[in-house]
């Protein structure tokens, strides 16, 4: 193998260790008494974190080309954004 | 740790908005004319459109709506006695209402709006404007700064020996409303000559001014003008009229976020002998606000009794309710075929009818529809369990509505219990087998929602006949106990699960040591992997032996190099070929979960009610089908173990980037377990697993109950609702996936056993740890989305 290799082991233990916490603070989350609207953007903002660190550091996505790395994550942030609008119009329809 | 750093910088940036967003809203000074808009909208039904208390709506309250104009007499207030009240006073009396009256809080219009009826309220009475009524209407400073002293027990019996020497006469002994003085001639107000009652000190609900420490200590000092409640802002210093609060308070029930919508029983190993036995103080009350019929006639306008106390044991057999209600007079009058007229808004006083108490159970179990909340109807019957006060029975009577009532035959009378009458207090306690064979009756279950309803009756107050207080249905639930066992053994089990592991691993490492892994013999997968590979590799057409013997090496295809030893791609990097195509397929996959997740979003919003629970019943919304939780601690357990698969799965790219054969098999065998863990739990989720339940179930009561059950025994089926087909379709999607990257991990891990991956080249590996990793950044938001965000938002 030409490539150099380097495990960062310590760094995947540390990103195991923050997913168990913030699984820990979602689950915490929801025993709190806060607002629906609070919850539901501290839950949302909580996961999209996970799902991030996952990408970045276990799917190796920090490691790639800024190409790669656009092509993997901007198409899934389409989504979201149609579930904003859909979901408004949903919860809009209710109210009228 | 570049990238770290990185992530922690982004986080960051994300929380900024957060911290920008921020609203601040802050009196203005009131409109006038907007406030006379708004006042002719939303409180000249009551107040008149004169604010002469002569509106429409004015002869249906009791007490009487407060005349605005021409009046300098306010209850609620924080200056002196006998001044007018501040604006702020005013503001907050329309912002929160008046509890115990048909004086609603305003606070769903804008607070500007409210500070503009603030406004126009004042122009109704012109000492509003008089600079010498204005300069004594300031707030009695130690109201304004309310500063508690602590509730000490001292403060407590400091507080006792001031109410038994002031409040007493009124309020009762133990604040019930109750005290000899509440027939005095002096009991009026002064605004209709109407007499009133000395407020009940166990109901906060219905203080006017509020119930917090601040809102008793302000009506302590200042008095409520207009009212036979005196002022006590001279005859007490400030630390007397706080240790006063504090032993009001005393008297509330115990706070709950929320408003009961269900009475949960609790298992005991012997019942309560009758209503005041000690074991009932253990035991949770639940707390129910009674409202007056006003849909049958003859109606009644203002409900006598407010609350109703309810708490429930049961064991195998029995199951016994204690239920409380306040009266300030008890009635034995017998007269109970008296009929009043419709429309009578006549306050009456010490009529001779009996007072009486009906518990309402479903006659027929129905898991949808329940029966008509006043008594039932001809289709749907209620089974009642009647108390009378002139005969003092208790009797089982089984309803089809109003006046349509059938008591059931002495040998079909299975109930037990009495009813004592102690101080202002009702206390009826009732006892009868879980299960009986009378036609009509209610048949009791652990783990069952039941409805229940109450009807009271104050005889003394003309309520007889449809003229009573009644509640919605709202849930009976006998809960199952959980051994606190259950508790232990899974840790236990998960301990020694890992103790075994680590014995084999050490087992494994000994033999390893001892050269026994040296000359391994071939495993028979080699027919299997050939199969997968003339699947998935190659052009079926063009498969031949030699080809499959390749397809280790596929990347050598091209110009005969490594893929590692490709130049540079100025886009992709060193990602291989395969690599790129995985991470196509991920985001073709992403968006099949996208179009799941989307529609999932779409409907959940769309729904008025998501998630139907009794909260949801009792809060009078229509839903199909009651349905459970879904089970968020094991969830969370099955999301944790799929974040453990994560990281195993990244040592074991790791161990084969640096061609450390056992460390890979290890990891990868571990990330395999987890997996198979995983899906193992979703299955006990879905559909329990029997076979295991009765099996443990002698060695661990409770846990091997926990094991029989999953969702689809609880109600949670597909087509049920919209919530559980979307459930076992996200869920069961993901599940899918998981599966196949067990399967596909599986076969991975025969390749390394048989040493492909022992030169070093990871591509392959990391190919299929791209789609592991995938499935656990799915389950975060499946997760988030399915599990965690609460339904019914308007409910939360």
């Amino acid at each position: 193998m030409s490539m150099e290799i380097n495990v960062p082991r310590k760094q995947y233990w540390i990103i195991f260790v923050l997913l168990f916490v913030l699984t820990m603070v979602e689950v915490g989350l929801v025993y709190l008494p806060l607002s629906w609207g609070k919850l539901v953007t501290g839950l949302c903002g909580l996961a999209m974190v996970k799902a991030y660190m996952v990408a970045i550091f276990y799917m190796h996505l920090g490691h790639e080309t800024m190409t790669l790395r656009f092509m993997a994550l901007l198409p899934m942030l389409v989504p979201g954004f149609y579930a904003i609008i859909l979901c408004m119009e949903g919860a809009a329809r209710l109210v009228w | 740790m570049r990238s770290l750093k990185q992530f922690f910088l982004s986080l960051s940036i994300l929380a900024l908005p957060s911290a920008l967003i921020s609203t601040t809203a802050h009196a203005a000074s009131g409109d006038v004319a907007h406030g006379e808009e708004v006042y002719q909208k939303r409180c000249s039904q009551c107040h008149g459109e004169t604010g002469k208390a002569d509106g429409p709506g004015a002869s249906r309250g009791y007490p009487r709506p407060r005349p605005l104009a021409n009046n300098t007499m306010f209850k609620i207030r924080s200056t002196p006695v006998g001044t007018l009240p501040t604006d702020d006073d005013l503001f907050n009396i329309i912002s929160r209402g008046l509890g115990g009256t048909t004086m609603p809080p305003f606070d769903v219009i804008s607070e500007q709006d409210r500070w503009d009826v603030v406004a126009y309220i004042k122009t109704l009475t012109e000492e509003f404007a008089d600079p010498e009524y204005l300069a004594e209407a300031q707030p009695i400073p130690d109201v304004a700064s309310a500063s508690p002293t602590p509730a000490t027990p001292e403060a407590l019996e400091i507080g006792q020996a001031l109410f038994d020497e002031n409040c007493v006469k009124c309020h009762g002994a133990h604040g019930l409303g109750n005290g000899e003085q509440r027939t005095a001639s002096s009991m009026k107000d002064k605004w209709f000559s109407l007499r009133m009652l000395p407020a009940n000190l166990a109901n906060p609900e219905s203080y006017r001014g509020g119930a917090t420490a601040t809102d008793i200590f302000r009506s302590i000092t200042t008095g409520l003008d207009g009212t036979p409640m005196p002022s006590h802002q001279e005859l007490l210093n400030t630390e007397e009229r706080w240790a006063l609060t504090h032993y009001v308070m005393s008297f509330h029930p115990p706070e709950k976020n929320t408003r009961d919508a269900k009475v949960a029983g609790a298992q005991v190993e012997v019942l309560p002998t009758d209503g005041h036995d000690e074991s009932w103080d253990a035991l949770e009350s639940f707390r129910f606000q009674m409202v007056p019929n006003i849909v049958e006639p003859p109606r009644n306008f203002w409900p006598a009794v407010e609350f109703v106390n309810v708490k429930a044991a049961y064991t195998e057999g029995e199951i016994a309710l204690r239920v409380q209600w306040d009266d300030r007079d008890q009635s034995t009058g017998d007269n109970v075929d008296f009929e009043y007229e419709d429309g009578d808004t006549e306050i009456y006083w010490e009529t001779d009818h009996p007072d009486q108490m009906a518990l309402l159970f479903a006659a027929k179990q129905d898991d949808v529809a329940r029966p008509y909340f006043l008594l039932g109807d001809r289709k749907k019957a209620v089974n009642t369990w009647w108390w009378r006060g002139d005969t003092d029975t208790l009797q089982e009577i089984n309803a089809k509505g109003y006046g349509n009532f059938t008591t059931q035959g002495e040998e079909e009378q299975d109930l037990q219990g009495q009813v004592t009458y102690e101080d202002g207090r009702y206390t009826l306690y009732v006892r009868r087998s879980m299960q009986t064979a009378g036609k009509g009756d209610v048949q009791f279950e652990a783990g069952r929602f039941e409805p229940i309803a109450f009807n009271i009756w104050d005889g003394s107050r003309g309520e007889v006949g449809n003229r009573r207080n009644v509640t919605s249905w709202f849930w009976l639930y006998l809960e199952p106990t959980t051994p606190q066992s259950a508790f232990v053994r899974p840790p236990i089990f998960f301990l020694f699960t890992l103790f075994l592991l680590g014995l084999i691993v050490r087992k494994n490492k000994v033999r390893a040591e001892a050269g026994d892994f040296d000359n391994l013999p071939p495993l028979p997968v080699d027919e299997v992997e050939g199969l997968l590979t003339r699947l998935f590799k190659k052009d079926p057409l063009e498969v031949d032996d030699a080809a499959t013997e390749e397809v280790d090496h596929h990347d050598d295809h091209h110009h005969g190099l490594h893929w590692s030893q490709w130049p540079e791609d100025g886009d992709m990097g060193h990602a291989s070929q395969g690599k790129i195509g995985m991470w196509l397929f991920l985001l073709s996959d992403c968006f099949s979960f996208s179009g799941l997740l989307l529609g999932y979003g779409i409907l959940r919003s769309g729904s008025e009610v998501w998630h139907c629970t009794p909260e949801v019943l009792a809060a009078g919304l229509e839903c199909g089908p009651v349905e459970p939780e879904f089970g968020l601690g094991f969830t969370a357990a099955l999301t944790f173990i799929l974040i453990c698969s994560s990281v195993s799965m990244v040592l074991a790219i790791g161990a084969c980037m640096e061609n450390k054969r056992k460390e890979m098999l290890f990891w990868l065998g571990t990330t395999i377990f987890f997996g198979a863990f995983f899906l193992l739990g979703q299955f006990k989720e879905y559909w329990g697993m029997p076979g295991l339940g009765h099996l443990i179930e002698p060695i661990h009561h409770g846990f091997g109950e926990w094991l029989h059950h999953g969702l689809t025994d609880e109600g949670i089926n597909w087509g049920a609702s919209h919530r559980s087909t979307t459930f076992y379709l996200i869920t069961g999607f993901h599940g899918l996936h998981v599966t196949t990257g067990v399967g596909l991990l599986t076969w991975t891990w025969t390749k390394a056993y048989r040493g492909h991956f022992d030169n070093g080249d990871y591509n392959f590996m990391e190919i299929i740890g791209l789609f592991w990793h995938f499935v656990d950044l799915v389950w975060i938001l499946v997760f988030t989305l399915v599990y965690l965000i609460p339904a019914n938002p308007g409910l939360h």
